[in-house]
């Protein structure tokens, strides 16, 4: 996929894949704007263990949410949720996002049902941050306990020497993400 | 570009501030001082504008942050006014330079502003 198609696409029909762990078979997910409906959800015995379940349910009604669910089959649970960030000017990064994967995709989770979810969200940033005049880049504030996972996807922590609370994915790394995934390359 | 604000927008920030509260209260239970969540919200705000050096070698990609009215790179402290001119487009978000890049570039400076001590580590670990 070149990035001109990439950026035709629909951004939240793309084949997001994660993998079942019970089975190791490989799913595609998609994204779909919340609704007010999904707040007995986000906000049920399923997402108690959340970090941020406290604001989901009601961020799911406000425009710029969006949930992560499989493409086929029953199993219609929110696998992650996200709220899309904004690139403030051009080549400037996608920041004031906030994601979060389903308590039962993180690690530590047992069992454990999805891998692959926090990656897709990402993902999905990245490509908002193409669409929005951005170059790919993206800065997230961190939690003590999500460092880690932000820097196996190629996030530095900044500023360097300082409390890593702030997580900067370049450029270049925003676009290893997606050629990992639909195989767009990197054109400085 | 940005999406014109509307009441949602407000709601929306509300919201994001409390998860970001939820975060703050997670870095202070892991010892994190007021005046380093202040720094850090501060490099944030200069990040998403757009004012950053980043600096590559082969090994490590270090990301400064730029704070223009102040004259300084948080990490690195710059004679004053040195990032106005020619030398301030190395700044702008995206630009990578090399580690010998910079040396190179505060060498400049260096020549243009003799009496000025030309870098100075104030805090961090960059390591130009």
């Amino acid at each position: 996929m070149t990035l001109e198609e990439l950026l035709a696409a629909d951004p939240n029909t793309l084949p997001y894949r994660l993998r079942r762990l019970a089975t190791g078979e490989v799913v595609v997910a998609s994204f779909e704007p919340s609704t007010a409906e999904d707040a007995e959800e986000s906000g049920g015995e399923d997402w108690r263990g959340a970090k941020f379940a406290e604001v989901w349910p009601e961020f799911v009604e406000l425009p710029g949410t969006l949930k992560l669910v499989l493409a086929h089959g029953e199993d219609r649970r929110i696998q992650g949720i996200m709220r899309l960030g904004q690139v403030e000017a051009p080549s400037c990064p996608l920041t004031g996002s906030l994601l979060e994967s389903a308590p039962w995709n993180q690690e530590g989770a047992e069992p454990r049902g999805y891998a692959g979810v926090g990656r897709a969200l990402v993902r999905r940033l990245v490509v908002e941050s193409l669409r929005q005049g951005g170059e790919g880049s993206i800065l997230d504030r961190a939690a003590p306990g999500s460092v880690g996972f932000y820097r196996a996807l190629g996030f530095v922590v900044v500023p360097p020497g300082e409390p890593p609370d702030h997580v900067f994915l370049t450029r270049k790394r925003a676009f290893e993400l997606l050629e990992e995934a639909w195989g767009v390359t990197y054109e400085p | 570009m940005s999406r014109r604000p509307d009441k949602g927008d407000e709601k929306a920030r509300q919201l994001y501030d409390r998860a970001m509260a939820i975060i703050d209260e997670e870095w202070r239970g892991a010892g994190a001082t007021e005046e380093e969540l202040e720094r850090s919200r501060l490099a944030a705000r200069l990040y998403g504008a757009g004012f950053m050096v980043m600096l590559r070698d082969q090994r490590e990609e270090l990301l400064i942050p730029l704070d223009p009215e102040r004259g300084v790179l948080l990490g690195i402290r710059l004679p004053e006014g040195w990032w106005r001119g020619d030398l301030a487009k190395l700044l702008r978000t995206g630009e990578e330079l090399t580690i010998p890049q910079l040396i190179q570039v505060l060498r400049e400076l260096e020549e243009c502003a003799p009496d000025e001590p030309v870098v100075k580590v104030v805090s961090g670990s960059a390591k130009a």
